[in-house]
């Protein structure tokens, strides 16, 4: 196999390795960090320069000079929240790089670590190309992120990509329906201004827009890691449904002068010219007005969710809500309940939404 | 009263009902989507591989492999039934 490394194939996984026993236990300590790093270099200047970069990104970090040091200390002490290894990498102690022979002994690591665990998060640091489509790696590689860039611009943003990776499969199946039906509502919300669009639009989108924060954070939404993941993806999803709202106002607005037509005899006249009053067109209300009576029917055997679903359209608040039509915390609550199953099992039952 | 609203003052309301669900408990969201009649763990998996296609198509994939045997049973959405 072109890309094994001996050392890697004449040890069983899990296993501790036939080196000398490590001086330096305990080493599982580093994972009590918050975010705890790989750093496998070998080249002196290029290991500070990179431990400064992750330290300033709040990582704690164990450090090997070669891969087969690298490899021990994954198995001791993994997972860790990110693994950087040099592509260059040397593969043990005392043996330099030869020149001559392919270097692909930092591929090699990143894919026996892959091969203990799959969802461990890794980087490659090709600092020698100048494109990912240059560096030479095997198929089985090719989703590794490289680090080319050694400015800090790159590593962070691989960085935050690699921790939202991670925000994603730590997500519990609560979580997943918070998020699923916070969309649904968000989506419900817009009517026709979704324009087709439905819950897992809205969500991908939120994620969408999150990925790119990380590379841009004027055109995607940064993701501030004080504030919880879920609670980040809502408000991109709410930012997300107010943007369609207006896109969807803004093209269905035209200005006066678009709309003018000059009759035979040269006079501009606007097609509002004939409209009797300033009543929306009767298409749209009459979709509004099926909305209304669906939500209604849906809640007519209970009188408390009709009066708190027409005090949330009314824009009260809640103890306006409570006030206006006598209820209590435990029947609002209640109502409110009854309310977000209703409408989520009328949307089960609609394919789509 | 007639009742009759504008597109805006649904969506306020419809907005106030997505907010309201972010403050429930896990035994709280889990029951209701039961009570509304859908699987909360197929739902919930409907959700998770909506967002791991994006992050696959960030090229991420790598990343996935294992990821549904990762998920530990305390998480399964069944577990939390009423």
């Amino acid at each position: 196999m072109g890309y094994s490394l001996s050392f890697i194939d004449s040890t069983p996984p899990n296993q501790p390795h036939n080196r000398p026993a490590p001086s330096l236990l305990p080493t599982r300590s580093i994972n009590t960090s918050a975010k705890s790093a790989l750093l496998v270099e070998s080249d002196e200047s290029l290991s500070n320069f990179l431990t400064r970069r992750l330290k300033d990104e709040g990582y704690a970090i164990r450090s090997a000079s070669n891969s087969e040091e690298g490899l021990r200390l994954y198995r001791e002490c993994a997972p860790f929240n990110v693994v950087l290894i040099d592509y260059f990498v040397s593969p043990r102690t005392g043996v330099g790089i030869d020149c001559l022979a392919p270097q692909t002994k930092g591929v090699d690591l990143a894919l026996a670590i892959r091969n203990i665990d799959p969802s461990q998060g890794i980087i490659v640091a090709a600092f020698a190309y100048r494109s990912a489509g240059e560096v030479p790696r095997p198929p089985e590689a090719m989703q590794i992120p490289l680090l080319i860039d050694s400015n800090i611009h790159q590593m962070r943003s691989l960085l935050e990509r690699i921790e939202i990776d991670r925000a994603i499969k730590a997500l519990t199946s609560p979580e997943l329906l918070r998020l699923q039906k916070f969309a649904k509502f968000r989506v419900r919300g817009l009517g026709r201004a979704a324009s087709g669009r439905d819950w897992e639009d809205l969500l991908a989108d939120a994620l969408h827009r999150t990925l790119i924060g990380t590379e841009d954070t004027q055109s995607g939404r940064h993701w501030n890691r004080k504030v919880g993941f879920v609670q980040h993806l809502a408000g991109v999803m709410s930012s997300i449904a107010s943007l369609w709202k207006r896109q969807f106002k803004e093209k269905n607005t035209f200005l006066i002068s678009e709309l003018s037509v000059c009759d035979p005899e040269g006079q501009e006249r606007s097609p509002f010219d004939d409209v009797p009053s300033r009543c929306k067109p009767a298409d749209v209300g009459l979709i509004e007005q099926i909305e209304e009576d669906q939500i209604l029917a849906l809640l007519q055997d209970s009188p408390d969710a009709t009066h708190v679903f027409r005090g949330l359209v009314d824009r009260l608040r809640k103890q306006e809500i409570i006030s206006r039509y006598g209820l209590d915390e435990k029947r609002y609550a209640a109502a409110v309940r009854r309310i977000r199953i209703r409408l989520l099992a009328d949307r089960n039952n609609t394919r789509g939404r | 009263m007639a009742f009759k609203k504008t597109d805006d003052d649904r969506e306020t309301a419809m907005n106030q009902l997505a907010d309201s669900v972010l403050g429930l408990s896990d035994e709280a969201i889990v029951g209701e989507i039961g009570e509304a009649g859908a699987d909360a763990d197929g739902e919930a998996e409907r959700t998770r591989l909506v967002l791991r296609r994006m992050s696959q198509s960030w090229g991420l994939d790598g990343l996935w492999a294992e990821s549904d045997q990762n998920l530990i049973p305390s998480q399964k959405a069944s577990s939390l039934k009423r």
